[in-house]
């Protein structure tokens, strides 16, 4: 998905951009919660990229060295799901520790290393972590990240 | 899962070559974990490479014998027992994203034909444990019995994360956990021992998982239902072995720093790429040309004793001259390979253990991508411009079996150095003051036709490789072992010498027939014939030069230098000095050769045959040299990676590519050379 694509889709919600945005958020809470239980539904609407905000945060624009926690992402579905499983999964705790040439950037998240090429860095979207660095931090971070998008 | 019962119907087809009764272990894991040097360790010398059955996926198999010491129940039988082990490409889930992928699922499940495996032996890396822990939960929902072999702990100590194997079994509710270091070998006995009690035993299903259901659920919904259970499972067991925090700044972590940086990253990449180019060509040069001219002369020296103990005059029949110029020349011409290809794996094995191979994946990955090539595809073409047969042993680095083909099938086009030795000549003779840009010329044309040949393969044989994200988990920096790492050079080197060798061997030998059949009438005997232009291949060079006429060099010199250069590009020079019957010094280098006798007579041959545009005719002569297809020890290496299909085909690709750019180039330079 382009840049373009990506503010189409957003201008198309514009209206609602906020109210959907919070909808996805409150979905990313929701998810994370029912993380033991239920199969990721709520994850799904964010990892389609419907109703995200053209101004959401990726992780190309992660600032180094910051504790960041994974929102969505807007891949492919097959390739999403290889991120989970690799441990990139909603509500997942991660920063950015490795900017590299072409947009590339390393991930650290709990003890991985884990190398993103920069198209897909722009694709996997964050929302900065709250003061704990618990991996279920998202929860109070939800909070701050809701307001911010009001401002949009 | 219906496949079940196939399965153990098809379970009594031997696979491949492998002791057909004994049980079947098959060793999986995430890429990067040192699983295969585990699989070396346990195995010794005794794996064999292969591919799987109908795939260009390498699969390493071999027999274990396990003594049947040190088992934990009082009583065990302590026979001696075989089992056969299968080693698996690196996969991160049982749902596959890749061919080498889909060789691993296959494996370990039993599926699409494959046999059922008796016991899983799943390899997790202690520094990673969280992810490792998630695909071990697949496949212990697979219901077969497993043992896990921790990987790295000794690099989780030292990352303050320390893990212990007892622990850890605990934690599992009773899953054997044997900590393992396959680079110094140690703890292969336990796993051994761990074996023959899961193959007894089974293995205990732990508390939060689910036998995978043998109806229902296609492989990829049941992967895609539990992930979210599996992944609560695995930080439950985290909490409960101690870990599940963050890890600092690790010392890997400083490295990259450099070794990922923008700017120098790319620096230390094209110093180690250039170290890696040089350590393949200048350093394995002297060795090459002791095999050439040392030992060739010992092996000569001892072939003429015998023949002596025939009587005099023995060593002058064409027995000799079958020994001497057929048989060893074709071994001394394997044997000179083994430098490069030795050092080659050195290094290759040295890059891939210490971990920095990935990261150099990375940093090329964008730039090579813009090529429509996959990033760890740069170092087997670099290494190819040097020889193309490290290169296509560097192929083995790519994880995705398609990009492995398609690199070597690229390969074959840069200008190796053996060309370069042809260039020279040519470029002398013809260009004089502009013979180095020529030569320049010549190596930029190399790339074009890689980038243009790569092209179109993309969009036609290999139009099923997309693009795929480069998503890797990077292993921390190791040191790597010299005795894992002798072992793996030396199944590799022993692999290719024993592949390549039939096929140089016996081209050399029909070589050597041809040039020895007299054919014209004052030629000389069998075996000892004069002017090779008389002999049978000399016949069959007047045959094919026709051919080249519309290049401009449709002249049986022109032609018998390119057959000899289908067996080896460096015998070309040789061969077009032969031709002509003058005689070569050892110390002429080929810018001195062209400007001499060799010169002269290559100017009047090419003039004539391109009716006075000899110069364009050079050039298209260098162009079909550039393309047309490598020596016939990357035929061999092509074959015995890729099968025979790849290689017929890049042969043929490289024929049609050769005369058309030679045929272009002479018919549009014509009108200005």
């Amino acid at each position: 998905m382009t840049k373009d694509t990506r503010n189409n889709h957003a201008r198309g919600t514009g209206a609602n951009g906020t109210g959907a945005s919070s909808a996805g958020a409150n979905g990313a809470g929701a998810s994370s919660a029912d993380a033991n239980s239920a199969g990721g539904n709520s994850a799904a609407s964010v990892r389609a990229g419907t109703d995200i905000a053209h101004d959401a945060l990726t992780l190309r624009d992660a600032k180094t060295g910051e504790q960041y926690v994974m929102a969505g992402t807007t891949l492919d579905d097959r390739h999403a799901f290889r991120l989970e499983e690799m441990g990139l999964r909603q509500g997942t705790a991660l920063q950015v520790i490795q900017r590299t040439n072409f947009g590339g950037r390393v991930v650290a998240s709990g003890t991985q290393r884990i190398a993103i090429d920069g198209g897909t860095a722009r694709r996997i979207l964050i929302e900065p972590a709250s003061q704990m660095a618990a991996p279920y931090a998202h929860e109070r971070g939800n909070d701050q990240s809701n307001d911010q998008r009001g401002e949009a | 899962m219906g496949s079940a019962a196939e399965s153990d119907s098809k379970a009594a087809e031997p696979c491949c070559q492998c002791a057909g009764d004994g049980a079947r272990v098959v060793f999986i894991g995430n890429p990067n974990v040192g699983k295969s040097s585990l699989f070396n360790a346990m195995l010794g010398m005794h794996a064999k490479v292969m591919n799987a059955p109908g795939t260009t996926v390498l699969l390493e198999h071999g027999t274990y014998r396990y003594e049947g010491q040190g088992s934990q129940a009082a009583g065990q039988e302590t026979q001696p027992q075989e089992w056969d082990f299968t080693d698996t490409p690196g996969t991160y889930s049982l749902l596959p994203m890749s061919p080498d992928e889909e060789v691993a699922v296959e494996a370990v499940t039993g599926a699409n034909g494959r046999p059922q495996p008796d016991l899983i032996v799943a390899a997790l890396d202690a520094t990673n444990l969280s992810r490792s822990l998630y695909f071990l939960a697949q496949v212990l929902e697979l219901g077969k019995p497993t043992v896990v072999a921790l990987t790295m702990t000794d690099l989780a100590r030292k990352q303050k994360s320390p893990v212990d194997a007892a622990r850890l079994s605990k934690a599992l509710g009773g899953v054997p956990v044997v900590a393992v270091d396959g680079r110094v070998g140690s703890g292969c006995d336990a796993l051994a021992d761990a074996i023959a009690d899961g193959l007894v035993h089974g293995t205990p299903m732990p508390h939060g998982l689910a036998a995978q259901p043998t109806e229902g659920a296609t492989m990829k919904q049941w992967v895609r239902s539990r992930s979210d259970e599996r992944f609560e499972w695995a930080s439950q067991v985290l909490a409960r072995v101690g870990m599940g925090g963050n890890s600092g700044l690790t010392a890997s972590d400083r490295i990259d720093r450099v070794l990922l940086h923008p700017v120098w990253g790319i620096v230390v990449f094209l110093i180690v790429m250039f170290a890696v180019f040089q350590a393949t060509t200048t350093l394995a040069g002297p060795a090459q040309d002791w095999f050439d001219v040392t030992v060739r002369g010992w092996c000569e020296t001892g072939i003429d004793w015998v023949f002596g103990l025939f009587g005099p005059g023995a060593a002058d029949g064409w027995f000799h001259s079958l020994i001497v110029n057929g048989l060893l020349d074709g071994v001394i011409t394997v044997a000179t390979f083994i430098p490069p290809m030795g050092i080659m794996f050195i290094l290759l094995s040295l890059l891939e253990d210490c971990g920095y191979l990935a990261r150099a994946a990375f940093v090329m990955d964008r730039a090579m991508r813009a090529l429509g090539l996959d990033g760890r595809a740069f170092l087997p073409i670099v290494v190819g411009f040097g020889c193309n047969l490290p290169g296509l042993a560097a192929t083995r680095t790519l994880p995705d079996s398609r990009q492995r083909v398609l690199v070597g099938m690229l390969i074959p086009f840069a200008s190796c150095s053996a060309r370069l030795s042809v260039y020279l000549v040519l470029a002398y003779a013809f260009f004089e003051h502009y013979a180095g840009l020529v030569v320049f010329l010549m190596y930029v044309m190399s790339i074009i036709v890689i980038l243009l040949v790569g092209l179109v393969l993309k969009h036609t044989a290999f139009r099923s490789l997309a693009p795929e994200p480069f998503v890797m988990s990077l292993p921390p920096y190791q040191c790597p072992r010299a005795i894992a790492l002798l072992r793996t050079v030396w199944s590799r080197l022993w692999g290719f010498l024993t592949g390549a060798s039939s096929i140089i061997i016996s081209m050399i030998l029909v070589l050597w027939l041809l040039e020895g059949i007299p054919l014209a009438g004052a030629a000389g005997s069998f075996g000892n014939v004069e002017d090779v232009h008389d002999s049978a291949y000399g016949v069959v060079a007047d045959a094919v030069a026709p051919v080249f006429k519309p290049a401009g060099f449709g002249d049986w010199h022109a032609s018998a230098a390119l057959i000899t250069g289908f067996v080896a590009k460096e015998v070309v020079v040789g061969a077009m000095s032969q031709s002509y019957s003058i005689e070569q010094s050892d110390d002429e280098s080929e810018a001195q050769e062209g400007q001499g006798a060799l010169g002269v007579a290559l100017r009047e041959d090419f003039d004539k045959s391109s009716g006075g545009h000899g110069r364009a005719a050079a050039v298209a002569f260098l162009l079909f040299v550039l393309a047309y297809t490598p020596c016939l020890a990357t035929v061999a290496e092509l074959r015995r990676q890729f099968g025979g299909k790849v290689a017929i085909a890049t042969v043929g690709i490289g024929l049609v590519v050769a005369y058309a750019l030679a045929v272009m180039a002479f018919q549009t330079l014509k009108f200005v050379l």
